[in-house]
Order: structure tokens, then C-alpha cells, then sequence
């Protein structure tokens, strides 16, 4: 007996240390993806690249934990007209070189704050998270910041009259792919939203042009292109903007950031800023 | 990379980006960054909670805090992180409820000085932190 529970001892062994190691295998394997359809841009993305505004303006490096940074170049300003100039003069925001004690963002008055600037995930981890779903007909764009959602109709419907539609806070969006570059084009904003916390403008004659890229499993890569003629003398083009997929978010909760005026308005009054609904 | 140096390796990365969520401060991601007087430090003062909104974007305690006349100011005290990281942390919507003791050192604000952003904060004597640098 003693015999044959010895000479079973060693390949016993042998199956156990081979399925561990098997597992473990099975385990490493499956924490690094690497498969991927470049045409699936379907998950939850957070902004890791330190541009918090449109683009790469004077001062507006700030790390996802928002800690500044060095400039990362090129750094340059917008190609404002002069009635860009004036617009953006009058706006008071509380970030950035032109920061205010008493501002004006709309975003401290619950305002929604539009596209593009949902898309720059100005907030902080872990509620700077960017969803996107694919469906059969559309894109739809779930920002964690402030419950926001965007369609992006990729029917092959053309962008609609704006003589006959009125101006949206998240605009008109249609889409297209192009090789693996997801191309999305908008117009119809609202120009009360702001293009970013620094404050700069944009009119309901923006038109803008967005291309994604999934260049690897877990990294979403986003140019844009603004164009407005009455507040930029040429199209603007962003930095580059880097996403990296969270594959952990959904283990969790959504947060329901909604602003809620009450709230809101409460702080914006104890913190002495003026931005409060009169 | 040997199977085990990649096991490693994704656990010290998760570990790193856990700590930099923690780093996030959220100074005043409502509309600004000018509030607070970062060169300064005020208290601690002792006072009693009135109301306690455990909310985004910032958690909210209001406190009636004697001053050195005895006379009651009404204060709020604000603190850098969002429910999300502090309930990481222990904390909970029933954490403070009115009637509790409160001890706060905070930086004041810039120009209401009932408003403060805590930098530590005691609750009936016991420690609540709000510090995860």
C-alpha cells in the first residue's frame, strides 16, 4: 500500500505544480491584453496627457493629479480676431493666467460645459473618465464629470440646418471611419459653454473636427480641429490628447456627479466668487 | 521579462496609479483656484457641527464655532477630496451628524473668514483624516 501511495506521490505532484503554473499562466495572460479591433472604441477612457485646456496654451500643464508641470511645448496662443480677443476678455474664469477671485464660468453656475470641453476631462482621477458605447447606429459619449452624454450619429445622415435647428450645448455630431481613425465633425453649438476652464471662446459658428485613434489595446489617442471665424482667424488645432483605458471602472459605481444648483450655488456664495443665479 | 517579473511588474503599476488617485487634490474644481491662503495656517478652532453634506464637489461641514469673545460665528469647512476618495478612507455619510464636536485647523479662505479648507480635522476627539499625502 505504502508502495503504491509512493510511486503515485511524484506524478500527483507533478499534475498539481503543473496546473498551478498553468494558472498562473492563464492569470498573466489575461492581465495583459494585447488583441485588440482597432475600430472598437468602446470602454472607459481617463485623460492622462497634461493639457487641461483646447490645446497647449501659455500655462496649462497640469498632471492628471493636477499638479503643474513644465510646459510641454509647443507652446503657443490661440489666433484670436479681435472679436475673439474681446470675448475672451470678458470672461473671468477661475484657472489659468487670466484667473479671477469673482468669475464667470458658466461651469460654476451648473452650466452644462458642451464639447469640446467634456471631452478635456479637466477633473481629476478617479471622476475624469470619458465612456464610450458603440451601437449599431450611433456613438454615444458618457462623461462621468457632471452626467453628461453626447450622440455621434454614424447613419451616414448629414449634419443638420442650422436655419432650421436651434443651437445645441453639445452641438450636432456626425461620424465617419476613416481607415481606423474614427472622424467626428459638429456643429450647432451654444456659444455660452466655453471651450475650456481657462476661459477661452468659442461661437455657434464653431465647426469642429475630432479623429480617434485606438493605437493599442488599452490607449485612445484624440486630435482636434476647431474652426470659428469669428473668434479665430484660422483653424486651431489641439495637442494631442491621450486616454488610457480603465479596465477596473465598471467593478465600481457611477458617481452621478450631477451639479446641483442648490448645492452649487451655495458654494460658489460662501466662496465669495459672484458666480452665483441672481 | 520571466512570468513572475510581469506579475510583479503590474502589481507595483497598480500600486502607483492607487497612490496617485489618492494624490488628486480637488482644490475647487466647481470654477476655481484662487480661494485659499496657502501661506497661512488658521486654528485649530473648536466648534459644534450644525450640518455635515457629504457631496460632491467638495465635502461640506458647517459648525458653530465660538470665538474669543464667546460670540458664535457660522463656519464651513471644505475638504480637498471628493466623497468618492475619502469614503476610500473610511469615511461615511453618518461620519459627522449634528451635535458633534469639531476640531479643525485649515488654511483660510482669501476673503471670507467664516470658510476654511481643512488640513486636520478631530471629530468628538477622535482623528478623521483628511490628509493622504
Amino acid at each position: 500500500m505504502q508502495k503504491k501511495l509512493k510511486s503515485a506521490a511524484f506524478p500527483l505532484l507533478s499534475i498539481i505544480i503543473g496546473l498551478s503554473f498553468s494558472s498562473l499562466a492563464s492569470i498573466a495572460q489575461e492581465a495583459e491584453p494585447t488583441d485588440f479591433n482597432p475600430g472598437d472604441f468602446s470602454g472607459d477612457w481617463d485623460r492622462v496627457t497634461s493639457i487641461v485646456t483646447y490645446s497647449n496654451v501659455p500655462g496649462s500643464s497640469r498632471a492628471p493629479n493636477n499638479r503643474p508641470m513644465e510646459d510641454v511645448g509647443p507652446v503657443a496662443e490661440a489666433p484670436f480676431t479681435a472679436e475673439g480677443l474681446a470675448l475672451i476678455e470678458a470672461n473671468d474664469p477661475g484657472y489659468g493666467p487670466r484667473r479671477q477671485m469673482v468669475r464667470n464660468d458658466p461651469l460654476g453656475r451648473c452650466e452644462p460645459m458642451g464639447i469640446p470641453r467634456n471631452l478635456t476631462a479637466e477633473v481629476l482621477v478617479p471622476h475624469n473618465t470619458l465612456e464610450i458605447v458603440q451601437l449599431p447606429d450611433r456613438i454615444i459619449q458618457f462623461f462621468e464629470y457632471r452626467h453628461d452624454w453626447r450622440e455621434i450619429w454614424m447613419d451616414g445622415r448629414e449634419l443638420p440646418d442650422l436655419d432650421i435647428y436651434d443651437f445645441k450645448w453639445n452641438g450636432y455630431s456626425i461620424g465617419h471611419m476613416d481607415g481606423d481613425t474614427l472622424v467626428v465633425e459638429s456643429v450647432g453649438f451654444d456659444d455660452r459653454s466655453w471651450l475650456d476652464k481657462y476661459g477661452y471662446p468659442h461661437s455657434d459658428q464653431m465647426h469642429l473636427i475630432e479623429r480617434y485613434r485606438r493605437i493599442d489595446a488599452d490607449t485612445l489617442e484624440l486630435t482636434m480641429t476647431l474652426t470659428d471665424p469669428v473668434v479665430y482667424t484660422e483653424p486651431w488645432e489641439s495637442d494631442v490628447k491621450i486616454y488610457k483605458l480603465n479596465r477596473e471602472k465598471r467593478a465600481g459605481w457611477d458617481e452621478q456627479i450631477y451639479c446641483v444648483p442648490a448645492e452649487e450655488m451655495l458654494f460658489q456664495d460662501l466662496m465669495d466668487t459672484g458666480n452665483v443665479i441672481q | 521579462m520571466n512570468l513572475i517579473t510581469r506579475i510583479h511588474l503590474v502589481l507595483v503599476t497598480c500600486g502607483g496609479l492607487a497612490l496617485m488617485a489618492f494624490l488628486a487634490p480637488v482644490s475647487a474644481h466647481h470654477g476655481g483656484a484662487l480661494e485659499w491662503d496657502f501661506e497661512k495656517s488658521a486654528g485649530p478652532v473648536t466648534g459644534t457641527a450644525t450640518q455635515f453634506g457629504f457631496r460632491f464637489p467638495h465635502v461640506q461641514i458647517f459648525a458653530d464655532v465660538p470665538d474669543e469673545n464667546g460670540e458664535v460665528q457660522k463656519f464651513v469647512f471644505v475638504t480637498r477630496w471628493t466623497p468618492t476618495i475619502l469614503r476610500e478612507h473610511g469615511w461615511r455619510r453618518t461620519s459627522i451628524v449634528p451635535g458633534d464636536k469639531v476640531t479643525v485647523t485649515y488654511t483660510p479662505h482669501l476673503s471670507n473668514p467664516t470658510a476654511g479648507a481643512i488640513t486636520r480635522l478631530e471629530v468628538n476627539g477622535e482623528l478623521l483624516e483628511t490628509n493622504f499625502e
